[in-house]
Protein backbone atom coordinates (compact mmCIF):
# COMPACT_ATOMS: atom_id res chain seq x y z
CA UNK A 1 0.00 0.00 0.00
CA UNK A 2 2.82 2.34 0.71
CA UNK A 3 4.46 1.41 -2.54
CA UNK A 4 1.20 2.37 -4.25
CA UNK A 5 1.22 5.70 -2.60
CA UNK A 6 5.05 6.24 -3.69
CA UNK A 7 3.93 5.17 -7.75
CA UNK A 8 0.83 7.87 -7.22
CA UNK A 9 3.13 10.59 -6.02
CA UNK A 10 5.66 10.07 -8.82
CA UNK A 11 2.89 10.08 -11.46
CA UNK A 12 1.08 13.03 -10.37
CA UNK A 13 4.78 14.55 -10.58
CA UNK A 14 5.81 13.06 -14.02
CA UNK A 15 2.02 14.55 -15.12
CA UNK A 16 2.51 17.91 -13.80
CA UNK A 17 5.87 18.41 -14.98
CA UNK A 18 4.98 17.37 -18.34
CA UNK A 19 1.89 19.95 -18.10
CA UNK A 20 4.73 22.35 -17.38
CA UNK A 21 7.05 21.86 -19.75
CA UNK A 22 4.85 21.14 -22.94
CA UNK A 23 4.63 23.77 -24.52
CA UNK A 24 8.15 23.96 -24.43
CA UNK A 25 8.47 20.69 -26.17
CA UNK A 26 5.27 20.97 -28.98
CA UNK A 27 5.79 24.20 -30.62
CA UNK A 28 2.93 23.35 -32.70
CA UNK A 29 -0.68 25.41 -31.97
CA UNK A 30 -2.73 22.54 -32.83
CA UNK A 31 -1.52 20.50 -30.24
CA UNK A 32 -0.92 23.05 -27.61
CA UNK A 33 -5.08 23.68 -28.65
CA UNK A 34 -5.87 20.37 -27.99
CA UNK A 35 -3.71 20.43 -24.46
CA UNK A 36 -6.02 23.36 -23.32
CA UNK A 37 -9.05 22.04 -24.39
CA UNK A 38 -8.05 18.63 -22.65
CA UNK A 39 -7.37 20.80 -19.60
CA UNK A 40 -10.23 22.63 -20.06
CA UNK A 41 -12.52 19.87 -20.22
CA UNK A 42 -11.03 17.51 -17.49
CA UNK A 43 -11.81 20.53 -14.73
CA UNK A 44 -15.14 20.56 -16.24
CA UNK A 45 -16.07 17.44 -16.33
CA UNK A 46 -14.53 16.73 -12.87
CA UNK A 47 -17.41 19.42 -12.09
CA UNK A 48 -20.11 17.95 -13.67
CA UNK A 49 -19.31 14.85 -11.74
CA UNK A 50 -19.55 16.44 -8.33
CA UNK A 51 -22.99 15.80 -9.41
CA UNK A 52 -23.54 13.24 -11.56
CA UNK A 53 -21.36 11.13 -9.63
CA UNK A 54 -20.19 11.98 -6.08
CA UNK A 55 -24.07 13.13 -4.65
CA UNK A 56 -25.46 11.50 -7.52
CA UNK A 57 -27.82 13.37 -9.19
CA UNK A 58 -27.32 14.00 -12.63
CA UNK A 59 -27.53 17.40 -13.94
CA UNK A 60 -28.48 17.80 -17.50
CA UNK A 61 -27.79 21.88 -16.92
CA UNK A 62 -24.46 22.20 -16.76
CA UNK A 63 -23.39 23.46 -19.98
CA UNK A 64 -25.28 26.95 -18.84
CA UNK A 65 -23.32 27.71 -16.30
CA UNK A 66 -20.38 27.58 -19.18
CA UNK A 67 -22.37 29.40 -21.17
CA UNK A 68 -23.40 32.32 -18.73
CA UNK A 69 -19.71 32.42 -17.09
CA UNK A 70 -18.67 33.29 -20.70
CA UNK A 71 -21.36 35.72 -21.14
CA UNK A 72 -20.92 37.29 -17.86
CA UNK A 73 -17.31 37.94 -19.59
CA UNK A 74 -18.23 39.62 -22.81
CA UNK A 75 -20.52 41.53 -21.07
CA UNK A 76 -19.72 42.72 -17.14
CA UNK A 77 -16.11 41.46 -17.04
CA UNK A 78 -14.70 42.79 -20.14
CA UNK A 79 -16.43 46.10 -20.44
CA UNK A 80 -15.99 47.40 -17.41
CA UNK A 81 -12.53 46.40 -17.03
CA UNK A 82 -12.19 43.25 -14.27
CA UNK A 83 -8.97 41.99 -15.92
CA UNK A 84 -8.22 38.46 -16.92
CA UNK A 85 -8.54 37.32 -13.61
CA UNK A 86 -11.00 39.62 -12.03
CA UNK A 87 -13.39 38.13 -14.54
CA UNK A 88 -12.80 34.44 -14.23
CA UNK A 89 -13.29 35.19 -10.46
CA UNK A 90 -16.59 37.37 -11.23
CA UNK A 91 -17.85 34.87 -13.42
CA UNK A 92 -17.09 31.92 -11.19
CA UNK A 93 -18.95 33.82 -8.46
CA UNK A 94 -22.02 34.60 -10.10
CA UNK A 95 -22.39 31.44 -11.50
CA UNK A 96 -22.14 29.80 -7.77
CA UNK A 97 -24.68 32.33 -7.01
CA UNK A 98 -27.35 31.32 -9.43
CA UNK A 99 -26.40 27.80 -8.64
CA UNK A 100 -27.56 28.33 -5.79
CA UNK A 101 -31.01 29.41 -6.19
CA UNK A 102 -31.25 26.94 -9.61
CA UNK A 103 -30.40 24.33 -6.61
CA UNK A 104 -32.86 25.37 -4.03
CA UNK A 105 -35.44 24.99 -6.44
CA UNK A 106 -34.63 21.72 -8.92
CA UNK A 107 -33.29 19.78 -5.48
CA UNK A 108 -36.94 19.22 -4.89
CA UNK A 109 -37.04 16.51 -7.18
CA UNK A 110 -35.09 13.66 -7.75
CA UNK A 111 -32.92 11.30 -9.99
CA UNK A 112 -34.22 11.33 -13.27
CA UNK A 113 -37.09 13.64 -12.61
CA UNK A 114 -33.89 15.93 -11.22
CA UNK A 115 -32.37 15.19 -14.58
CA UNK A 116 -35.02 16.21 -16.92
CA UNK A 117 -36.12 19.24 -14.89
CA UNK A 118 -32.34 20.69 -15.27
CA UNK A 119 -32.37 19.37 -18.87
CA UNK A 120 -35.50 21.91 -18.98
CA UNK A 121 -33.94 24.81 -17.62
CA UNK A 122 -30.98 24.29 -20.45
CA UNK A 123 -33.12 24.32 -22.82
CA UNK A 124 -34.86 27.44 -21.38
CA UNK A 125 -31.86 29.07 -20.69
CA UNK A 126 -30.57 28.81 -24.72
CA UNK A 127 -33.68 30.07 -25.53
CA UNK A 128 -33.83 33.13 -23.59
CA UNK A 129 -30.34 34.31 -24.54
CA UNK A 130 -30.60 33.43 -27.97
CA UNK A 131 -33.96 35.52 -28.12
CA UNK A 132 -31.75 38.31 -25.97
CA UNK A 133 -30.44 39.78 -29.36
CA UNK A 134 -30.13 43.28 -27.84
CA UNK A 135 -27.73 42.23 -24.94
CA UNK A 136 -26.60 38.99 -26.03
CA UNK A 137 -26.33 39.51 -29.81
CA UNK A 138 -28.35 36.38 -30.16
CA UNK A 139 -27.50 34.24 -32.83
CA UNK A 140 -24.95 36.41 -34.15
CA UNK A 141 -23.18 35.86 -30.86
CA UNK A 142 -20.72 38.74 -28.33
CA UNK A 143 -18.12 39.74 -29.91
CA UNK A 144 -14.87 41.71 -28.76
CA UNK A 145 -14.20 39.76 -25.76
CA UNK A 146 -10.72 41.67 -24.87
CA UNK A 147 -7.82 39.50 -24.47
CA UNK A 148 -5.90 39.53 -21.64
CA UNK A 149 -3.76 41.54 -20.58
CA UNK A 150 -0.86 40.57 -18.14
CA UNK A 151 0.78 43.07 -16.32
CA UNK A 152 4.93 41.97 -15.28
CA UNK A 153 5.41 43.04 -12.11
CA UNK A 154 8.02 46.12 -11.16
CA UNK A 155 7.78 47.19 -14.61
CA UNK A 156 5.29 49.15 -17.32
CA UNK A 157 4.80 46.65 -19.72
CA UNK A 158 1.69 45.10 -20.38
CA UNK A 159 1.66 41.79 -22.12
CA UNK A 160 -1.13 40.85 -24.38
CA UNK A 161 -2.01 37.48 -24.28
CA UNK A 162 -2.44 36.22 -28.08
CA UNK A 163 -0.30 33.06 -28.11
CA UNK A 164 -1.99 29.32 -27.57
CA UNK A 165 1.13 29.19 -25.57
CA UNK A 166 0.81 32.09 -23.63
CA UNK A 167 -2.92 30.96 -22.91
CA UNK A 168 -2.38 27.40 -21.66
CA UNK A 169 0.11 29.22 -19.39
CA UNK A 170 -2.61 31.50 -18.19
CA UNK A 171 -5.00 28.30 -17.71
CA UNK A 172 -2.65 26.09 -16.24
CA UNK A 173 -2.36 27.53 -13.10
CA UNK A 174 -6.39 28.41 -12.94
CA UNK A 175 -7.30 24.94 -14.10
CA UNK A 176 -4.74 23.43 -11.17
CA UNK A 177 -6.44 25.58 -8.59
CA UNK A 178 -9.90 24.91 -9.63
CA UNK A 179 -8.67 20.57 -9.66
CA UNK A 180 -7.12 21.09 -6.49
CA UNK A 181 -10.18 22.62 -4.99
CA UNK A 182 -12.22 19.32 -6.22
CA UNK A 183 -9.65 17.19 -5.00
CA UNK A 184 -9.75 18.65 -1.39
CA UNK A 185 -13.34 18.65 -1.16
CA UNK A 186 -13.88 15.17 -2.65
CA UNK A 187 -11.19 13.93 -0.03
CA UNK A 188 -13.24 15.51 3.21
CA UNK A 189 -15.57 15.10 5.37
CA UNK A 190 -17.89 16.70 3.01
CA UNK A 191 -16.47 14.33 0.58
CA UNK A 192 -17.86 11.49 2.63
CA UNK A 193 -21.20 12.93 3.36
CA UNK A 194 -21.08 13.55 -0.63
CA UNK A 195 -21.02 9.92 -0.91
CA UNK A 196 -23.45 8.93 1.88
CA UNK A 197 -25.98 11.08 0.52
CA UNK A 198 -25.78 9.08 -3.10
CA UNK A 199 -25.85 5.78 -1.30
CA UNK A 200 -28.77 6.37 0.56
CA UNK A 201 -30.50 9.61 1.36
CA UNK A 202 -32.64 8.27 4.38
CA UNK A 203 -29.92 6.71 6.14
CA UNK A 204 -27.82 10.13 5.99
CA UNK A 205 -30.36 11.94 7.24
CA UNK A 206 -30.63 9.26 9.91
CA UNK A 207 -26.56 9.66 10.88
CA UNK A 208 -26.99 13.68 10.96
CA UNK A 209 -26.24 14.42 7.15
CA UNK A 210 -28.76 16.78 5.85
CA UNK A 211 -29.10 15.70 2.25
CA UNK A 212 -30.23 19.24 0.48
CA UNK A 213 -27.54 20.53 2.32
CA UNK A 214 -24.57 18.88 0.65
CA UNK A 215 -26.63 18.42 -2.72
CA UNK A 216 -26.30 22.10 -2.60
CA UNK A 217 -22.95 22.69 -1.46
CA UNK A 218 -21.74 20.20 -4.74
CA UNK A 219 -23.98 22.25 -6.72
CA UNK A 220 -22.43 25.50 -5.58
CA UNK A 221 -19.16 24.27 -6.34
CA UNK A 222 -19.72 22.66 -9.51
CA UNK A 223 -21.23 25.92 -11.09
CA UNK A 224 -18.42 28.13 -9.29
CA UNK A 225 -15.80 25.98 -11.30
CA UNK A 226 -17.90 25.76 -14.32
CA UNK A 227 -18.38 29.83 -14.41
CA UNK A 228 -14.53 30.50 -14.24
CA UNK A 229 -14.44 28.05 -16.83
CA UNK A 230 -16.50 30.01 -18.98
CA UNK A 231 -14.91 32.89 -18.31
CA UNK A 232 -11.86 31.95 -19.84
CA UNK A 233 -13.44 30.22 -22.56
CA UNK A 234 -14.82 33.83 -23.43
CA UNK A 235 -11.33 35.35 -23.45
CA UNK A 236 -9.76 32.80 -25.13
CA UNK A 237 -11.95 32.52 -28.31
CA UNK A 238 -13.00 36.05 -27.98
CA UNK A 239 -16.31 35.53 -28.84
CA UNK A 240 -19.25 34.23 -26.94
CA UNK A 241 -22.60 32.35 -28.68
CA UNK A 242 -25.66 30.72 -27.40
CA UNK A 243 -24.19 27.37 -28.51
CA UNK A 244 -21.99 28.02 -25.64
CA UNK A 245 -24.30 26.33 -23.72
CA UNK A 246 -25.93 23.88 -26.20
CA UNK A 247 -26.94 20.70 -25.25
CA UNK A 248 -24.01 18.99 -27.21
CA UNK A 249 -21.83 19.84 -24.16
CA UNK A 250 -23.96 17.89 -22.08
CA UNK A 251 -23.56 15.13 -24.14
CA UNK A 252 -19.99 15.89 -24.31
CA UNK A 253 -19.70 15.81 -20.58
CA UNK A 254 -22.07 12.71 -20.24
CA UNK A 255 -19.85 10.59 -22.39
CA UNK A 256 -16.22 11.72 -20.89
CA UNK A 257 -17.96 10.96 -17.06
CA UNK A 258 -19.47 7.88 -17.33
CA UNK A 259 -17.28 5.97 -20.04
CA UNK A 260 -14.28 7.24 -17.59
CA UNK A 261 -16.12 5.89 -14.53
CA UNK A 262 -18.37 7.90 -12.29
CA UNK A 263 -17.99 9.26 -9.41
CA UNK A 264 -14.28 8.07 -9.88
CA UNK A 265 -11.82 11.30 -10.45
CA UNK A 266 -8.82 8.95 -12.33
CA UNK A 267 -11.62 7.71 -14.58
CA UNK A 268 -13.16 11.16 -14.93
CA UNK A 269 -9.49 12.14 -15.76
CA UNK A 270 -9.17 9.79 -18.40
CA UNK A 271 -12.83 9.64 -20.05
CA UNK A 272 -12.23 13.86 -20.34
CA UNK A 273 -8.59 13.45 -21.86
CA UNK A 274 -9.52 10.89 -24.57
CA UNK A 275 -12.72 12.63 -25.49
CA UNK A 276 -11.06 16.22 -25.67
CA UNK A 277 -8.55 14.44 -28.07
CA UNK A 278 -10.21 12.29 -29.75
CA UNK A 279 -12.14 14.75 -31.99
CA UNK A 280 -9.27 15.86 -33.15
CA UNK A 281 -7.46 12.48 -34.36
CA UNK A 282 -10.41 12.35 -36.48
CA UNK A 283 -9.77 15.72 -38.49
CA UNK A 284 -7.96 15.12 -41.37
CA UNK A 285 -5.43 17.97 -42.35
CA UNK A 286 -8.13 20.76 -40.67
CA UNK A 287 -11.12 19.02 -42.52
CA UNK A 288 -13.33 17.16 -40.72
CA UNK A 289 -13.07 13.40 -41.99
CA UNK A 290 -16.40 12.83 -39.75
CA UNK A 291 -19.39 15.19 -39.63
CA UNK A 292 -20.24 16.56 -35.97
CA UNK A 293 -23.81 15.13 -36.21
CA UNK A 294 -21.77 11.49 -36.92
CA UNK A 295 -19.67 11.80 -34.50
CA UNK A 296 -22.82 12.83 -31.40
CA UNK A 297 -24.53 9.93 -33.01
CA UNK A 298 -21.32 7.68 -32.43
CA UNK A 299 -20.78 8.88 -28.91
CA UNK A 300 -24.20 8.11 -28.46
CA UNK A 301 -23.50 4.22 -29.38
CA UNK A 302 -20.72 4.23 -27.05
CA UNK A 303 -22.26 5.73 -24.14
CA UNK A 304 -25.10 2.77 -24.89
CA UNK A 305 -22.83 0.22 -24.67
CA UNK A 306 -20.66 1.35 -22.16
CA UNK A 307 -24.04 1.72 -19.47
CA UNK A 308 -24.69 -2.26 -20.96
CA UNK A 309 -21.28 -3.60 -20.94
CA UNK A 310 -18.71 -1.51 -18.68
CA UNK A 311 -21.11 0.71 -16.05
CA UNK A 312 -18.14 1.17 -13.74
CA UNK A 313 -16.22 2.32 -16.72
CA UNK A 314 -12.78 2.65 -18.02
CA UNK A 315 -11.88 2.88 -14.12
CA UNK A 316 -13.67 -0.30 -13.32
CA UNK A 317 -11.87 -1.99 -15.66
CA UNK A 318 -8.48 -0.28 -14.40
CA UNK A 319 -10.07 -1.34 -10.65
CA UNK A 320 -10.19 -4.98 -11.62
CA UNK A 321 -7.01 -5.33 -13.52
CA UNK A 322 -5.34 -3.98 -10.63
CA UNK A 323 -6.86 -6.55 -8.35
CA UNK A 324 -5.92 -9.18 -11.00
CA UNK A 325 -2.30 -8.32 -10.51
CA UNK A 326 -2.83 -7.83 -7.44
CA UNK A 327 -3.66 -11.03 -6.29
CA UNK A 328 -0.99 -13.15 -8.48
CA UNK A 329 1.53 -11.14 -6.51
CA UNK A 330 0.73 -10.61 -3.30
CA UNK A 331 -2.37 -12.87 -2.16
CA UNK A 332 -2.74 -11.47 1.61
CA UNK A 333 -2.04 -7.29 0.64
CA UNK A 334 -4.84 -5.35 2.53
CA UNK A 335 -6.68 -3.07 0.12
CA UNK A 336 -6.23 0.13 2.08
CA UNK A 337 -6.11 3.43 0.07
CA UNK B 1 -36.60 -0.23 40.29
CA UNK B 2 -38.57 3.33 39.29
CA UNK B 3 -39.08 3.37 35.65
CA UNK B 4 -39.48 6.12 33.92
CA UNK B 5 -40.55 6.75 30.53
CA UNK B 6 -38.08 7.97 28.02
CA UNK B 7 -40.23 8.84 25.24
CA UNK B 8 -43.75 10.01 24.94
CA UNK B 9 -45.66 10.60 22.17
CA UNK B 10 -49.18 12.58 23.34
CA UNK B 11 -52.12 12.82 20.87
CA UNK B 12 -49.99 12.89 17.99
CA UNK B 13 -51.34 13.48 14.42
CA UNK B 14 -49.22 13.02 11.52
CA UNK B 15 -49.13 12.08 7.60
CA UNK B 16 -47.69 13.71 4.51
CA UNK B 17 -48.77 16.64 2.69
CA UNK B 18 -52.93 15.96 2.99
CA UNK B 19 -52.57 12.67 3.64
CA UNK B 20 -53.01 11.97 7.41
CA UNK B 21 -51.61 8.44 8.32
CA UNK B 22 -51.38 8.77 12.18
CA UNK B 23 -54.35 9.44 14.38
CA UNK B 24 -54.44 10.60 18.30
CA UNK B 25 -51.26 8.19 18.77
CA UNK B 26 -50.17 7.94 22.29
CA UNK B 27 -47.13 6.00 23.23
CA UNK B 28 -45.08 5.65 25.55
CA UNK B 29 -41.47 3.36 25.95
CA UNK B 30 -40.14 2.76 29.27
CA UNK B 31 -36.40 3.30 30.19
CA UNK B 32 -34.43 0.34 29.37
CA UNK B 33 -37.50 -1.52 28.33
CA UNK B 34 -37.88 -3.15 24.32
CA UNK B 35 -40.76 -1.50 23.29
CA UNK B 36 -42.52 -2.82 20.13
CA UNK B 37 -44.69 -1.64 17.29
CA UNK B 38 -46.27 -4.21 15.65
CA UNK B 39 -48.56 -3.89 12.83
CA UNK B 40 -49.19 -5.32 9.08
CA UNK B 41 -48.15 -2.78 6.04
CA UNK B 42 -49.62 0.13 5.75
CA UNK B 43 -50.36 0.37 9.68
CA UNK B 44 -48.87 3.46 10.10
CA UNK B 45 -45.22 1.92 11.74
CA UNK B 46 -42.66 3.53 9.97
CA UNK B 47 -44.56 7.12 9.67
CA UNK B 48 -44.44 6.83 13.37
CA UNK B 49 -40.94 6.46 13.54
CA UNK B 50 -40.27 9.09 11.09
CA UNK B 51 -42.37 10.78 13.37
CA UNK B 52 -40.43 11.01 16.18
CA UNK B 53 -37.11 11.22 14.25
CA UNK B 54 -37.98 14.81 12.60
CA UNK B 55 -38.38 13.43 9.37
CA UNK B 56 -41.94 14.43 9.19
CA UNK B 57 -43.29 16.86 11.29
CA UNK B 58 -46.70 15.96 13.39
CA UNK B 59 -49.52 18.05 12.82
CA UNK B 60 -51.03 18.14 16.47
CA UNK B 61 -49.42 16.50 19.69
CA UNK B 62 -46.64 16.16 22.07
CA UNK B 63 -43.67 14.17 21.58
CA UNK B 64 -41.41 14.09 24.57
CA UNK B 65 -37.85 12.43 25.42
CA UNK B 66 -36.75 12.66 29.25
CA UNK B 67 -39.49 14.35 29.80
CA UNK B 68 -38.12 17.12 27.46
CA UNK B 69 -40.49 18.43 24.68
CA UNK B 70 -38.67 17.41 21.61
CA UNK B 71 -41.38 17.67 19.07
CA UNK B 72 -39.83 20.35 16.84
CA UNK B 73 -36.27 18.97 16.73
CA UNK B 74 -34.36 18.21 13.91
CA UNK B 75 -32.44 14.68 13.28
CA UNK B 76 -29.70 15.98 13.93
CA UNK B 77 -30.68 17.79 17.20
CA UNK B 78 -31.87 14.25 18.35
CA UNK B 79 -28.81 12.52 17.53
CA UNK B 80 -26.93 15.27 19.56
CA UNK B 81 -29.47 14.38 22.87
CA UNK B 82 -29.33 10.35 22.54
CA UNK B 83 -31.83 8.91 20.03
CA UNK B 84 -30.36 7.31 16.96
CA UNK B 85 -32.67 5.64 14.28
CA UNK B 86 -31.84 2.78 12.17
CA UNK B 87 -34.28 3.37 8.92
CA UNK B 88 -36.35 -0.19 7.26
CA UNK B 89 -34.20 -2.39 5.07
CA UNK B 90 -30.80 -2.28 4.03
CA UNK B 91 -29.23 1.00 5.05
CA UNK B 92 -25.27 1.28 5.33
CA UNK B 93 -23.49 2.92 2.84
CA UNK B 94 -22.71 -0.36 0.40
CA UNK B 95 -19.51 1.65 -1.48
CA UNK B 96 -17.53 2.07 2.04
CA UNK B 97 -15.72 -0.48 3.82
CA UNK B 98 -17.26 -1.92 7.22
CA UNK B 99 -14.22 0.40 8.61
CA UNK B 100 -15.97 3.46 6.69
CA UNK B 101 -19.16 2.88 7.57
CA UNK B 102 -18.58 2.64 11.20
CA UNK B 103 -16.81 6.83 11.33
CA UNK B 104 -19.97 7.70 9.46
CA UNK B 105 -22.03 6.62 12.05
CA UNK B 106 -19.66 8.88 14.28
CA UNK B 107 -20.49 11.72 11.48
CA UNK B 108 -21.81 14.26 13.87
CA UNK B 109 -19.09 13.35 16.66
CA UNK B 110 -15.21 15.51 16.27
CA UNK B 111 -13.05 13.59 17.96
CA UNK B 112 -11.63 11.73 15.82
CA UNK B 113 -9.08 9.78 18.63
CA UNK B 114 -11.87 8.75 20.49
CA UNK B 115 -13.85 7.51 17.35
CA UNK B 116 -11.22 4.95 16.41
CA UNK B 117 -11.06 3.65 20.15
CA UNK B 118 -14.79 3.30 19.99
CA UNK B 119 -14.42 1.41 16.88
CA UNK B 120 -11.94 -1.01 18.38
CA UNK B 121 -14.52 -1.64 21.21
CA UNK B 122 -17.05 -2.24 18.45
CA UNK B 123 -14.55 -4.88 16.93
CA UNK B 124 -14.38 -6.51 20.18
CA UNK B 125 -18.13 -7.13 20.72
CA UNK B 126 -18.96 -7.76 17.00
CA UNK B 127 -15.74 -10.08 15.96
CA UNK B 128 -17.55 -11.03 12.50
CA UNK B 129 -17.22 -7.02 11.85
CA UNK B 130 -13.47 -6.69 12.68
CA UNK B 131 -13.14 -9.46 10.31
CA UNK B 132 -14.22 -7.97 7.52
CA UNK B 133 -13.46 -4.00 8.44
CA UNK B 134 -12.15 -4.00 4.68
CA UNK B 135 -14.63 -5.64 2.91
CA UNK B 136 -17.10 -2.91 0.78
CA UNK B 137 -20.29 -3.27 3.18
CA UNK B 138 -22.22 -4.13 -0.03
CA UNK B 139 -20.34 -7.61 0.05
CA UNK B 140 -21.27 -8.64 3.17
CA UNK B 141 -24.24 -10.81 3.88
CA UNK B 142 -27.91 -9.79 4.99
CA UNK B 143 -27.29 -10.12 8.67
CA UNK B 144 -23.76 -9.05 8.75
CA UNK B 145 -25.33 -5.64 6.85
CA UNK B 146 -27.66 -5.47 9.50
CA UNK B 147 -24.69 -5.99 12.40
CA UNK B 148 -23.06 -2.97 10.90
CA UNK B 149 -26.17 -0.62 11.02
CA UNK B 150 -26.85 -1.34 14.59
CA UNK B 151 -22.97 -1.04 15.28
CA UNK B 152 -23.33 2.04 13.82
CA UNK B 153 -25.86 4.20 15.81
CA UNK B 154 -24.19 2.29 18.54
CA UNK B 155 -21.51 5.12 17.63
CA UNK B 156 -23.42 7.82 19.14
CA UNK B 157 -23.84 6.02 22.28
CA UNK B 158 -27.44 6.83 21.95
CA UNK B 159 -30.21 6.01 24.96
CA UNK B 160 -32.48 5.09 22.60
CA UNK B 161 -32.76 3.53 19.66
CA UNK B 162 -35.61 3.59 17.06
CA UNK B 163 -35.42 0.28 14.73
CA UNK B 164 -37.51 -0.30 11.94
CA UNK B 165 -37.76 -3.61 10.54
CA UNK B 166 -34.56 -4.76 11.20
CA UNK B 167 -35.60 -9.01 10.02
CA UNK B 168 -37.08 -7.33 6.64
CA UNK B 169 -35.68 -10.08 3.90
CA UNK B 170 -33.97 -12.15 6.40
CA UNK B 171 -33.49 -16.06 6.98
CA UNK B 172 -34.90 -17.33 10.38
CA UNK B 173 -31.98 -17.96 11.39
CA UNK B 174 -30.16 -14.65 10.69
CA UNK B 175 -33.77 -13.28 12.48
CA UNK B 176 -32.49 -14.69 15.45
CA UNK B 177 -29.05 -13.04 15.61
CA UNK B 178 -30.33 -10.01 15.24
CA UNK B 179 -32.93 -10.48 17.88
CA UNK B 180 -29.82 -11.55 20.03
CA UNK B 181 -27.50 -8.88 19.47
CA UNK B 182 -30.90 -6.32 19.96
CA UNK B 183 -31.59 -7.90 23.30
CA UNK B 184 -27.59 -7.47 24.14
CA UNK B 185 -27.61 -4.22 23.52
CA UNK B 186 -30.62 -3.53 25.47
CA UNK B 187 -28.96 -5.24 28.44
CA UNK B 188 -26.38 -3.06 28.07
CA UNK B 189 -28.75 0.26 28.95
CA UNK B 190 -29.75 1.14 25.92
CA UNK B 191 -33.91 1.90 25.24
CA UNK B 192 -35.05 -0.07 22.05
CA UNK B 193 -38.21 0.65 20.09
CA UNK B 194 -38.54 -2.08 17.98
CA UNK B 195 -41.03 -1.86 14.54
CA UNK B 196 -41.69 -5.39 13.41
CA UNK B 197 -44.15 -6.98 11.20
CA UNK B 198 -42.83 -10.49 12.57
CA UNK B 199 -45.42 -10.21 15.83
CA UNK B 200 -44.55 -13.56 17.27
CA UNK B 201 -40.83 -13.43 17.56
CA UNK B 202 -40.67 -9.54 18.68
CA UNK B 203 -42.98 -10.36 21.23
CA UNK B 204 -40.55 -12.97 22.65
CA UNK B 205 -37.59 -10.09 23.05
CA UNK B 206 -39.98 -6.91 24.06
CA UNK B 207 -41.34 -6.18 27.59
CA UNK B 208 -44.06 -3.77 26.38
CA UNK B 209 -46.21 -4.00 22.65
CA UNK B 210 -48.23 -2.01 20.80
CA UNK B 211 -50.23 -3.01 17.93
CA UNK B 212 -51.14 -0.69 15.34
CA UNK B 213 -53.94 -0.87 12.98
CA UNK B 214 -54.93 2.32 10.22
CA UNK B 215 -52.80 4.46 11.78
CA UNK B 216 -54.30 3.98 15.17
CA UNK B 217 -52.98 2.18 18.67
CA UNK B 218 -55.78 -0.76 18.76
CA UNK B 219 -54.12 -2.51 22.00
CA UNK B 220 -51.13 -2.55 24.03
CA UNK B 221 -49.93 -3.90 27.33
CA UNK B 222 -47.00 -6.09 28.32
CA UNK B 223 -45.87 -8.33 25.87
CA UNK B 224 -46.28 -11.29 27.69
CA UNK B 225 -50.01 -11.16 28.14
CA UNK B 226 -50.47 -9.61 24.80
CA UNK B 227 -48.76 -12.95 23.16
CA UNK B 228 -51.59 -15.08 25.30
CA UNK B 229 -53.87 -13.03 22.78
CA UNK B 230 -51.80 -14.04 19.91
CA UNK B 231 -55.21 -14.70 17.85
CA UNK B 232 -56.37 -11.38 18.16
CA UNK B 233 -53.15 -9.89 16.91
CA UNK B 234 -53.16 -11.84 13.91
CA UNK B 235 -56.20 -10.73 13.29
CA UNK B 236 -54.68 -7.49 13.05
CA UNK B 237 -51.84 -8.03 11.32
CA UNK B 238 -53.63 -10.25 8.86
CA UNK B 239 -52.99 -13.35 8.01
CA UNK B 240 -49.31 -13.98 9.29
Amino acid sequence: MKQKKVFRITLFILLAAFLIIAPQVFKSGYILNALIDATRWTVFALAFDLIAGQVGQVSLGQSVFLGLGAYMTSLVGSRFGFGWFGSILFAAVTMAVLSLFVGVAFFRIRHVTFAIGTLGFAIIAQMVVNSAVDITGGSLCSLGVKRPLLSIPFTDIALKITKPFQYYYLLLPVAALLFLLIWAVNRSRTGRAFIAVREDEIRAAAIGINPLRYKLIAFVLSGFVIGALGSFQAQYLSVVCPSDMGLEITNTLMIMVFVGGVGKMRGVIIGAVIFSVLPRFLEVGGEKAIAPQLQQMVYGLILILVTLYMPNGLDGVISSLEKKGKKSKTPHSETVL
Amino acid sequence: MAHKDILELINIDSGYGDIEVLKEITFSAREGQIVSVLGANGAGKSTLMKTVFGFIQPTRGKILFEGKDITQLKAIQLLKIGISFLPEGRSNLPAMTVQENLEMGAYIRRDTLKIKADIEGLYKRFPILKEKRNIMAGNLSGGQQQILEIAMALMLKPKLILIDEPTLGLAPILVTEVFNIIQEINRSGTTIVLVEQNAKRALEISDYSFVMELGKIRMHGPAQELSQKADVIAAYLGER
